[in-house]
C-alpha cells in the first residue's frame, strides 16, 4: 500500500513538472505564418516626403510601396506576371499598385511597385487593417498583412 | 576577308539579339526578406521617448533606439526564415559593430507573433545625414539575404526657449 503511494506521489509530481515546463514553452507561431506559397509579398508605407511612418492625420496622403517575387522561381514580378495586385483598404475602393522599372542594384531595390491612398477626412481614426494582395495570370497568390503590433501599423491620427 | 567581315557581322547581330533579352531577364532572389525599424521602448538615458512608442520611422535622432524588425522566406520551399534554417543573420550599420538579429516572440500576449529583431541606439556622436544599413541572411543552405535598408539621422530638436514676459 505504501508502495502503491510512492508511486503514485512520483507520478504526480513528474506529470506537475511536464505540465509547468510545457506551459512555459512559448508555441513559436513565425509571422505571417511558416510558409510563404506561391508569392512573397511585402509593403511599407511612406508619406509625401518618402520619410516611412504608419502614422497618417485624416486628409493626408499614404504612398505604399510593394515588392513581390514567386517563390518557385525566386524572380521579381513584374506587369506581365500580374492579373492584379492592390491594396485594400476596409471601405475604400481597391488601390491599384504600379510598377516603375527600378535601377539594376544588388540586392535589387526593394520597392519597385508604388500606389497612393488620400485618406478621406471622415475616415474613421484608428487602426486600418490592410491587405496588399496579388493574382498572378497564372491564378496563384500572394498577400500582405501587418505584423500585428498595432501601435506599428498604418494608423489614422487626428488632422 | 569577306567571310571574316560576314561572320563578325553576325556574331554582331545575334549580340544585339541577345542584348535586350539578357536587359529584360527577371531579377531573381534566393531569399526575400521584409525589413522596417520601429522606435525602441529604451532610448539612451536623457532621450525623450517619442508620443507613440513602437511606431514606424526612418528618421532617428541621437540617443534613440532603432529596432529593426525583420522576417522573410526562403525561395524555392517558401520555408519562413527562423533558428533552425538560418545559420546567421545581422544588421551591419556603417561605423558600428554588426548586430546579431534575434528570433523571437513580438506583439500583444494574446497574438504574440515571432520574427527577427535587433535594437541599436543611435550614438551620440554618430554622424548627421543618410545611411544605408545592410542586413544580412545564411541559411543553413548557404544561400543569402541581403537588404540594403535607408535610414537619416537628424538633428536631436532643441527645447523650445522660454518666452519673455
Amino acid at each position: 500500500m505504501r508502495r502503491m503511494f510512492l508511486v503514485l506521489a512520483v507520478g504526480l509530481t513528474a506529470v506537475g513538472v511536464t505540465a509547468v515546463g510545457g506551459a512555459q514553452t512559448p508555441t513559436e507561431v513565425p509571422f505571417p505564418s511558416p510558409t510563404v506559397v506561391q508569392y512573397f509579398v511585402s509593403a511599407t508605407t511612406v508619406d509625401s516626403t518618402g520619410s516611412v511612418t504608419n502614422l497618417f492625420p485624416a486628409g493626408s496622403t499614404v504612398t505604399f510601396r510593394a515588392f513581390a517575387a514567386e517563390t518557385k522561381t525566386g524572380n521579381l514580378v513584374t506587369p506581365q506576371d500580374v492579373k492584379y495586385f492592390n491594396v485594400k483598404i476596409p471601405g475604400q475602393k481597391n488601390v491599384k499598385l504600379a510598377y516603375k522599372e527600378p535601377a539594376k542594384s544588388k540586392p535589387p531595390a526593394p520597392w519597385p511597385w508604388t500606389a497612393t491612398w488620400t485618406i478621406p477626412a471622415d475616415y474613421p481614426l484608428g487602426t486600418v487593417n490592410l491587405e496588399v494582395k496579388l493574382t498572378s495570370k497564372k491564378r496563384e497568390y500572394g498577400s500582405f498583412v501587418q505584423i500585428p503590433v498595432v501601435s506599428a501599423q498604418l494608423t489614422v491620427t487626428k488632422a | 576577308m569577306r567571310r571574316l567581315l560576314v561572320a563578325i557581322g553576325a556574331v554582331a547581330v545575334l549580340g544585339a539579339m541577345a542584348m535586350p533579352a539578357l536587359a529584360q531577364a527577371p531579377q531573381r532572389l534566393n531569399v526575400f526578406l521584409y525589413v522596417d525599424t520601429v522606435n525602441g521602448s529604451r532610448p539612451a538615458p536623457g532621450t525623450k521617448p517619442r508620443p507613440v512608442g513602437c511606431s514606424q520611422s526612418n528618421n532617428w535622432r541621437r540617443g534613440e533606439q532603432v529596432v529593426f524588425r525583420i522576417w522573410g522566406s526562403v525561395a524555392d520551399t517558401g520555408a519562413i526564415l527562423n533558428t533552425e534554417n538560418v545559420k546567421y543573420a545581422y544588421v551591419s550599420v556603417p561605423g558600428q559593430p554588426n548586430m546579431k538579429l534575434n528570433w523571437g516572440p513580438h506583439g500583444a500576449r494574446d497574438n504574440r507573433v515571432w520574427f527577427w529583431t535587433s535594437a541599436w541606439i543611435v550614438p551620440a556622436d554618430y554622424p548627421l545625414g543618410s545611411l544605408t544599413a545592410r542586413i544580412v541572411f545564411k541559411t543553413e543552405e548557404n544561400k543569402f539575404g541581403i537588404y540594403d535598408y535607408d535610414m537619416n539621422i537628424i538633428p536631436t530638436a532643441k527645447a523650445k526657449a522660454k518666452k519673455k514676459r
